[in-house]
């Protein structure tokens, strides 16, 4: 009735990667790097008993790995009786909405077809709406958009905009319409974020003049998280649960997507999503993503589809991602080669690894 | 729907069902001042019509199909001078809130005759009771006195380490800056002065802590690893949020489901959380049962969608 055996805590799930393995820790919203070959024993040996794995990894530091699991609380002994009673965790990913997200894009002359847009998504419960001014707006048409959208089913507003009006007219904003929850001032002299009742407002210098600056891969935005590593597992980390509307009115999965599926104006949003292209994007999964099906990193990081560094392959890795993860090296450290020094793609778009050249490579940078 | 404002579960409860296309929801919060438009009691009918302030919104009990009760109550202010007394009068607001009792207990009573999901007679459990029917059911519980009596109390807890914790519910307290925090506490030594009576209990040696809840015939448990924290050692509601306590789903042995499930049947509830602690010797010993117990805890750290199995028990009782 000894505790020989050990048990994962089902919030800590092992990813592998090619050059090393991460464990994402789900609750304490954290993770840890491991070596591949501590992930591949958590996967494989489920269930065999600490002195087990002792024996049959006797060339593994198995007594550092196990102190370093029980310390961090990622794993707990466990009597062979009790390992059944902890099950995996169950990978469901719900939502009681029709989409999750809408981006609504803007660029002169936002009222045009505000109406429109505003009753199309009227018809659905969406909880967040982003909207995005790629032009600089007067007071009271940005006004108008927030009056618009502030008498619509959703929960919560996010807002892009350039930077050109007081603070007095921001706060006023911020009170008027509590839906409110980010605002984003571009083009801004300098950088800073406050917190006004229940919104977050950043200034920043950067200038968002398009559609185009998204899609960008930083390790900042990764999530660890149960919500998003369930949607990463089942659905597309970004498109999933997602319906855009860009600057020309076109109702598209993300305004950077080239395929559109009608206009807002005489087109509704119900019937763009019958097309079977629309919700088609949804379920393309990280897993099958050339490049980043090897990264540790694929379930905290989103997952761009209109950016991609091959075209002709929709399951191409995102075009701005500077990570390598063959050799575990962010473009700007020590080491880097991008993934084209590491492999080649095919006439598909598919990369295929050159697994010789990887190991040589991580053998200079890391060691034998 | 009948639950309080800052209620979450409740509103994803709602949430669900609308995406159902589901039915016509009226939410009514503990917060909400109620006003009777009539209740009106002939030989053969009878009506009832409430408003709801400041939403305006009209009930006709009638026209109910479902009621749908998570927690809190009907309210009204007092904003009444009856008979010039003033209101400050200890008798007098006694007296009106009887008035009141009476009235929305009755509305309450005609909502449960409904379909209903959850039981406003039934929001608390005897604290005592139900550690007598959990033993009676065959849970282990821990040996338990309530008294006032010094030397009552010194040989109970002479024999064994012993927590002492509240009889009823916990609520907040505060005087000045001071804040009063109730919750599990140690015993050792007896308190110098006299005291009211306390529940004490034996400490119970501890593997890790069983959280379950239960809606009708459906059952989740979690399992809370507290032990490694001192913190949380006694009363995982100490939260420790710097190393949160790992909670992980947890499958009971069937036959402790048949016995959560026998206690909730002698009990006369259908929903609820339990709190059991599982001990080293594997033995579960039952604590308490909060009948309005919290859900997302469970929901969220073990990802069991418990408010969208809720909404699905509504509205197929709704469609049968
Ligand atoms: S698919 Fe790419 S461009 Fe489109 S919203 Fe996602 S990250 Fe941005
Ligand atoms: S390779 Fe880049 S885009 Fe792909 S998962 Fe890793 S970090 Fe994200």
């Amino acid at each position: 009735m000894s505790e020989s055996h050990y048990q994962l805590f089902s919030c800590c799930v092992p990813v592998r990667g090619f050059a090393r393995s991460a464990i994402y820790d789900l609750q304490r919203k954290d993770y840890w790097f491991i070596p591949n070959d501590l992930c591949d024993l958590l996967i494989k040996e489920k269930g065999l008993p600490i002195s087990g794995i002792n024996e049959k990894y006797k060339h593994l530091d198995i007594e550092s790995y196990f102190n370093f699991l029980f310390e961090n609380e990622i794993c707990f002994p466990c009597r062979k009786e009790d390992l059944d009673r902890f099950p995996e965790l169950d990978l469901q990913w719900n939502i009681p909405f029709e989409f999750e997200t809408a981006i609504v894009d803007f660029n002169r002359e936002p009222l045009v077809r505000l109406k429109r847009i505003v009753s199309e998504l009227n018809k659905y419960a969406i909880p967040n709406i982003q909207i995005r001014f790629f032009e600089a707006v007067e007071e009271d048409q940005f006004k108008e958009v927030l009056i618009q959208f502030s008498d619509s089913n959703m929960k919560f507003l996010e807002l892009i905009v350039l930077n050109r009006f007081s603070q007095e007219f921001i706060d006023s904003m911020l009170h008027e319409f509590p839906k409110i929850r980010l605002l984003i001032l571009t083009n801004s002299t300098k950088r800073s974020r406050r917190d006004v009742e229940q919104a977050t407002v950043f200034e920043t210098t950067e200038h968002i003049t398009s559609h185009c600056q998204c899609g960008l891969i930083q390790q900042a935005q990764f999530a660890v998280e149960m919500r998003t590593y369930c949607e990463s597992r089942l659905h597309n980390s970004c498109l999933n649960a997602k319906v855009s509307i860009d600057v020309h009115g076109n109702i598209k999965n993300c305004p950077s997507m080239k395929e559109s599926f009608g206009n807002i104006c005489d087109t509704s949003i119900e019937q763009a999503l019958q097309h079977v292209n629309f919700k088609s994007m949804w379920s393309i999964k990280k897993d099958d993503i050339e490049v980043c099906k090897d990264c540790e990193f694929r379930h905290m990081c989103s997952d761009c589809r209109a950016y991609l560094k091959k075209e002709n392959n929709r399951c191409s890795q995102p075009e701005k991602c500077n990570y390598n993860p063959y050799i575990a090296k962010w473009k700007g450290e020590e080491g880097y080669v991008p993934i084209e020094h590491c492999g080649t793609y095919n006439n598909r778009g598919n990369y295929i690894p050159d697994l010789i050249k990887i190991k040589q490579i991580n053998m200079d940078l890391w060691g034998g | 729907m009948l639950g309080e404002e800052a209620d979450y579960s409740t509103d994803l409860v709602m949430e669900w069902l609308l995406y159902a296309n589901g039915p016509n929801l009226i939410r009514v919060n503990t917060e909400d001042e109620i006003t009777i438009n009539k209740i009106k009691l002939e030989a053969a009918s009878s009506q009832v019509s409430i408003a709801v302030l400041p939403k305006h919104e009209n009930i006709n009990l009638d026209e109910l199909d479902f009621y749908f009760y998570r927690r809190g109550s009907l309210r009204k202010k007092n904003p009444y001078h009856p008979l010039g007394f003033p209101l400050a009068d200890h008798n007098i607001r006694t007296f009106i809130n009887w008035e009141w009792k009476v009235c929305s207990e009755y509305i309450i009573d005609c909502l449960s005759h409904k379909n209903s999901w959850g039981n406003y007679r039934k929001r608390v459990v005897n604290k005592l009771a139900s550690l007598q029917l959990a033993a009676k059911i065959g849970f282990k519980i821990p040996n338990t006195l309530v008294t006032e009596d010094v030397e009552c109390l010194k040989s109970f807890i002479r024999t064994k380490a012993c927590i002492i914790k509240p009889l009823s519910d916990i609520i907040p307290i505060h005087h000045d800056d001071h804040f009063l925090h109730m919750g599990t506490k140690e015993m050792s030594a007896p308190p110098l002065q006299s005291f009211y009576p306390s529940l004490l209990q034996t400490r119970i040696a501890k593997w890790i802590e069983i959280r379950v809840f239960v809606s009708y015939d459906k059952l989740y448990a979690m399992a809370i690893f507290s032990q490694n924290n001192t913190k949380t050692e006694l009363d995982y509601r100490n939260y420790d949020r710097s190393k949160m306590n790992r909670m992980v789903p947890f499958e009971l042995p069937g036959k402790i489901k048949a016995m959560v499930h026998a206690f909730m049947q002698e009990a006369n509830v259908d929903t609820g959380s339990i709190d059991f602690i599982l001990s080293p010797e594997r033995e579960y010993v039952f604590l308490e049962i909060n009948p309005v117990g919290n859900i997302e805890m469970l929901s969220e750290n073990c990802n069991y969608y418990i408010e969208k199995h809720i909404a699905e028990q509504i509205l197929d009782q709704i469609n049968s």
